[in-house]
């Protein structure tokens, strides 16, 4: 029987294009070079606990929804509340809840006087998402749909967000408990595209955030089975080291081990700057793709510390389950302050598990893991030898900040630690430099302008991206979801 | 939320709508003035592939003969086979995986510590391991009988958790080896001694006779050199009358509750034990019995016994990289040996259910652990992905294994 697509790796946007496509009947086989499926997306074990790798929360209703499917039995946990923000220098402390009434009250009440402008913006916000959602219902749009019911979407469409917060006159102070969210997307607020921005603050606020049992392993786990149950096929430690194509289309792929699996349509996880840096020969590779990557940026990575305590988070003052700490919200200097892997007070995101999920760790003991953004660059100029040391400076600092910024003592309590850098996360899913966020959406490279150039910048006939650097941009489930995209188009060019 | 009469502008409606639609093109300019050189992965690429190669192709260098059945191998890369010319850096308590082929088609690995530490490692450039053949073990009887210098093997990068942690791990530390288990904690001492000022070890070395009390000149001058940090307790299970070339004070019999209260000296504790599985068990009780309580604890199995095959033969119907592949094996083994046995060539590193490198995926029949296997995750447990090297077989199995990488199966 013929392999009809291959899906190169099995992150989450690769494993859902398989699955969609072995629903209807066609023969796929994934191919993933680690031993794991699910990229990013997995878990691993440390002495009595199970850590998450990279998920924080899966935020929005369209991501929620795909995975409540019958095919994948799986169990959710809510997020309890939005985030808890500490600024160190300015004394800020304050929980943001969700839901967009709740949350632009409790903004309102923490800054007297922006009541207008909060209101505005969390306005604005959104609109922008709704006309994504009209967007994604009606191709093509209705441009008078899109003008009468859609303005403010059309005029900040192309703006940045830092831009709209200056036209709704948004304060200072008010910004500072709103932006937290940006390092969910990795760029700053004066370079991000703002309805991409605003439009996941809505997802985030207006539905909540959910966490599954077994960490995000189980999407992996439970898609891998789907997979297979509708006839599809997944192969482990199979590394493509070659994608084949002849007269501008593709026609199969090399693995490491020498072995060539025809196949006139493949889907790739795996990033363009892999593809057509790496894996087609670069005679094959038309000078338009190379500036197309080249042109774009890989997001930034992250370093993470995962501790497993000795008690429980009631003992250990872990109130929250999401706390977002820095010196400020000042998301320019907050960037800069990635390239420097010793910066004394850098911004980190930390996940207390059991707040959400009581049965997260056994009894008596707690999750947690502090992460914060880094620049791969950062960490170039480490001797290997010296790389372990140089996590245990990153890791000191990272639980110290968050013993003195949250009040609370958990240096005692650490029975287990572990820590990734970009290293790791390069090791283990082979992104490009060790890359976790994709390709940064800047205006000219958000959602809308990716989405209406999809079709012109493909190089190769019955080639198709999926994951964090496809068109729907990164995080769990604009990556995952992509991978139905992915599969859709490829359904559509094999009907052709 | 929505307010109708809300008009957001930010440089003015017309301009605003003008820059919206002409956002949607900008890429083209942008792609215009950029390269269009083949891009290169730079910065995390090169520090990987430094720290995690995905096998470490090395030349057997020195071999010294420790007693009867013990030798250590001195380990350098073979820069003919391989890009790297510099070994993969390590913490001291790790170990390699190391692939021995054993006729044309079994090839085979199993997993040896580290025994010099990363100052002496990186200064060579070169890994020491110290093997003991045990009568039935494929490797070392393989590496005593064929292994000269100038032998080729192939290594993985270093695995394994089993090192000191200042951020997890307490002031005060004792290790505890039974027999060859004391190769990782020749490694830690003297990494952990050079690195951290404020730290004491105590180290009981449990031996059969003098013969197997490994490294014991080493730790002897050791404790002589740092008399307030690191104290040496030798302990063999009888006296053969060969004592005397031990020049130090020796324990006879079991590590006893008073041997570790010694050890403990009242102090927070963080334990560090490496041994055969039985030895575990042993120390545990004796830690119970004497009250003791360390506030950490690691540890390091040698292995999942298995009784030689034949005595309960079931059927495997491997699913392996596209092919299919009937073979026999025995109650009393992991499927890990009887997949190796079969010439199936599977993944593996630590050999004891934790590090998940062998995960499969067992479609039908039943398998037991004697232990459940400490790194299977939640998800692959209720999934029905099993750790082979752990697993025992309970009936006929239906099993999916993923190849190694980069190997073909032969058909």
């Amino acid at each position: 029987m013929k392999t009809e697509v291959i899906v190169i790796g099995s992150g989450l946007g690769g494993l859902c294009a398989a699955y969609e496509l072995a629903k209807k009947g066609i023969r796929v086989l994934v191919l993933e070079r680690h031993n794991l499926p699910g990229g990013f997306s997995t878990s691993f074990i440390r002495g009595r606990f199970e850590f998450e790798t990279s998920l924080h929360e899966l935020g929005g209703a369209s991501a929620y929804e795909y995975l409540k499917n019958d095919d994948f039995q799986l169990e959710f946990n809510r997020v309890p509340e939005a985030y808890r923000l500490i600024l160190t220098e300015k004394g800020t402390n304050f929980q943001a809840p969700f839901g967009m009434k709740e949350f632009s009250d409790a903004v309102i009440k923490a800054v007297p006087g922006s009541d207008g402008p909060v209101k505005d913006f969390m306005a604005v916000c959104e609109e922008s998402f709704n006309a994504f959602t009209y967007l994604g219902d009606n191709s093509p749009p209705d441009p008078r749909v899109l003008f009468k019911k859609y303005g403010n979407f059309i005029r900040t469409g192309a703006a940045v967000t830092d831009e709209v917060a200056d036209a709704v006159k948004l304060p200072q102070a008010a910004r500072d408990l709103i932006y937290p969210y940006w390092c969910y997307l990795g760029v700053a607020t004066n370079k991000i595209s703002f309805s991409l921005w605003a439009s996941m603050i809505y997802s985030y606020l207006n539905f909540g955030a959910y966490i599954p049992r077994g960490r995000s392993h189980a999407f992996s786990v439970s898609f891998a089975r789907a997979i297979l149950k509708a006839g599809g096929n997944i192969r482990y430690n199979a590394e493509v080291s070659k994608l084949n194509t002849a007269n501008g289309r593709v026609n199969g792929v090399t693995l490491s081990s020498g072995e060539t699996i025809n196949c006139p349509h493949i889907v790739s996880n795996v990033s363009p700057h892999h593809v057509f840096g790496k894996l087609i020969d670069s005679a094959q590779v038309p000078s338009k793709a190379y500036k197309m990557v080249n042109a774009r940026k890989p997001g930034f990575s992250f370093f993470v510390v995962f501790l497993g305590l000795d008690s429980d988070r009631e003992t250990l003052g872990l109130t929250d389950y999401s706390y977002f700490i820095a010196p400020h919200m000042d998301t320019v200097r907050l960037v800069e302050s990635l390239k420097n892997r010793h910066d004394p007070n850098p911004m980190q995101a930390t996940i207390c598990l059991n707040a959400a999920d009581e049965s997260a760790s056994p009894k008596g003991t707690t999750i947690l893991s502090i992460t914060a953004g880094t620049d791969p660059k950062a960490w170039e100029d480490i001797d290997p030898w010296d790389y372990p040391r140089a996590k245990e400076e990153f890791a000191d600092l990272l639980i110290r900040q968050f013993e003195n910024a949250t009040g609370t003592e958990i240096r005692s309590h650490i029975e287990e630690i572990e820590t990734a850098s970009p290293e790791t996360f390069s090791r283990y899913t082979a992104a490009w430099d060790g890359s976790v966020y994709g390709y940064e959406p800047e205006p000219w490279d958000g959602i809308i302008p990716r989405v209406l150039a999809d079709n012109k910048e493909r190089f190769f006939k019955g080639l198709q991206f999926c994951g964090g650097n496809a068109s729907r941009t990164y995080g769990f489930g604009s990556s995952m979801l992509s991978g139905k995209t992915a599969a859709d188009k490829t359904i559509a060019e094999m009907n052709s | 939320m929505k307010k109708d009469n809300l008009k957001v502008t930010i440089r003015g409606p017309l301009r605003d709508l003008w820059r919206f639609i002409t956002h949607i093109t900008d890429r083209r300019r942008v792609f215009r003035r950029t390269s269009a050189e083949r891009p290169m992965e730079k910065y995390s690429f090169t520090l990987r592939q430094s720290l995690h190669p995905e096998v470490q192709f090395m030349l057997v260098d020195k071999i010294i003969i420790k007693n009867d059945s013990t030798r250590s191998y001195t380990l350098i890369p073979d820069t003919s086979q391989s890009g790297s010319s510099q070994i993969a850096p390590f913490r001291a308590g790790q170990y390699l995986s190391i692939e021995v082929q054993l006729e044309s088609r079994l090839s085979i690995s199993r997993p040896y510590s580290i025994v010099n530490s990363p100052e002496e490692a990186r200064s060579d450039n070169s890994y020491v391991i110290t093997v003991k053949n045990d009568t039935g073990a494929f490797i070392p009887e393989e590496m005593v009988k064929n292994w000269e210098e100038g032998t080729a093997v192939k290594v993985s990068e270093p695995c394994g958790q089993f090192y000191h942690e200042p951020l997890r791990d307490t002031p005060h530390l004792v290790f505890i080896a039974g027999g060859s288990g004391v190769t990782p904690f020749r490694s830690m001492v003297s990494d952990v001694l050079l690195k951290y000022k404020n730290v004491s070890i105590v180290l009981i070395q449990g031996a059969a006779d003098t013969e197997e009390l490994l490294f014991s000149d080493y730790f002897n001058t050791l404790e002589q050199n740092n008399p307030e940090k690191f104290k040496w307790i030798p302990v063999l299970s009888e006296a053969d009358g060969t004592e005397d070339r031990i020049n130090h004070t020796i324990h006879f019999g079991f590590i006893n509750g008073e041997i570790l209260s010694e050890a403990f000296k009242s102090r927070e504790t963080s334990l560090f034990i490496c041994g055969p599985q039985a030895m575990h068990l042993f120390i545990d009780k004796e830690l119970g019995k004497a009250n003791l309580k360390a506030k950490r604890i690691r540890r390091e199995d040698y292995g999942i016994p298995g009784s030689p095959a034949g005595r309960e033969p079931v059927q495997i119907t491997v699913k392996m990289a596209g092919s299919t592949r009937i073979i026999s094996a025995d109650k009393d083994e992991t499927v890990l040996v009887a997949l190796e046995r079969a010439g199936l060539n599977p993944p593996s590193r630590c050999r004891t259910g934790s590090c998940g490198w062998c995960r499969g995926s067992l479609l039908e029949g039943k398998i037991r652990y004697d232990k459940e296997p400490e790194g299977l995750r939640s998800a692959d447990r209720s999934a029905g992905y099993f750790h082979p090297c752990a697993a025992k077989p309970e009936s006929n199995l239906l099993v999916d294994i993923p190849g190694r990488p980069g190997i073909n199966v032969k058909k």
